[in-house]
């Protein structure tokens, strides 16, 4: 078993033990003065929409150097993180409109940043679907679209900035209090190791699967 | 999973959104006051806790279900990889 296989349990599990701790850190935070309770889905909301920016940038950096120089690797690199993006995707379009609920009253707006972000999760879940049933060569097609996926990420993380947006502003967490930044950084980093470990096996499972291709073909030839 | 499940599921999500956009407030054809004891009633009918509650169970849930599958998935193919590869070692190759 390769080095970095061996490290996935150690990740679970600090990941694990931290966001056992993370309900108990998030609080001691205080009350957001507006919000009240409810803002404390913040604490892993945030999280979910950072990874998933993540797992975009990851995947179309892949794809790029599967494109141009058709690294085996990359790929496998590329389609863990598109799976990744659709996961910590979902999660961030549950957890927001549970939040949205509370403090702008609607589940869901058609504001620009839940748009883009709607639409990056549309273009990885159109990723993994392609890949599932795009047959020989979808994997070039695939990675281009991955490629365009990562594209988006400037566009949502700038869109509160660019156009009128219930969201807030991308100013909010660098000045977020001492006392509201530890809670979130804790649970941050948390989701973060889950993301490597859950990206290694992902990497491994699609390492494996190809290795079974080829000693099928080894065995039908 | 079949390829027919997982297509259906997928469509059935992206419908559920469509749903839930469909939810929002109707356009406002004319202001009506609202008492304070009204504003107190009306802002306890969402309860922040319950919220805060499915998110958090929602994420644990959902991260417990992948990790899950992703785990069986290596195992499957895992054990898969390691039969066809003695096969191959019978044969000599």
């Amino acid at each position: 078993m390769p080095q970095r296989d061996r490290l996935v349990p150690i990740l679970l599990v600090v990941s694990g033990l931290m966001l056992t701790a993370s309900p108990f850190v998030i609080d001691t935070a205080p009350y957001e003065a507006t919000m009240g309770l409810v803002q404390r889905i913040f604490y892993y909301h945030f999280p979910m929409a950072m990874n998933m920016m993540l797992a975009a940038i990851v995947c179309g950096v892949a794809s790029a150097i599967f494109l141009f120089r058709r690294r085996e690797r990359a790929d496998h690199i590329a389609v863990a993180a598109a799976e990744m993006a659709v996961v910590f995707g979902i999660l961030t379009m549950i957890t927001g409109p549970l939040w949205a609920r509370k403090s702008w009253g609607v589940w869901w707006v058609w504001d620009a940043r839940i748009t883009s972000t709607f639409i990056m999760w549309l273009v990885f879940g159109s990723y993994l679907l392609l890949r599932r049933f795009g047959g020989a060569g979808s994997e070039v097609l695939a990675a281009a679209v991955g490629f365009f996926g990562m594209m988006l990420v400037p566009f949502i993380y700038y869109s509160v900035e660019l156009w009128r947006t219930l969201h807030p502003g991308t100013s909010v967490v660098p000045s977020l209090p001492t006392s509201m930044g530890i809670p979130l950084y804790f649970c941050w980093v948390a989701f973060t190791l889950l993301f490597v470990a859950l990206m290694s096996t992902r990497v491994r499972l699609e390492r494996s699967r190809v290795l079974l291709e080829r000693a099928y073909r080894a065995v039908e030839d | 999973m079949r390829p027919w499940i997982r297509v259906l599921l997928v469509s059935g999500l992206l419908l559920l959104v469509a749903v839930a956009a469909q939810a929002q407030p109707a356009q406002v054809d004319e202001f009506v006051p609202l008492s304070p004891e009204q504003l107190i009633a009306e802002q306890e009918q969402i309860p922040a806790a319950s919220l805060v509650f499915a998110a958090y169970a929602t994420v644990w849930l959902v991260f417990a279900f992948y990790l899950f599958t992703l785990w069986r998935r290596v195992g499957q193919v895992e054990s898969e990889l390691r039969t066809v590869s003695a096969t191959l070692e019978k044969k000599g190759r």
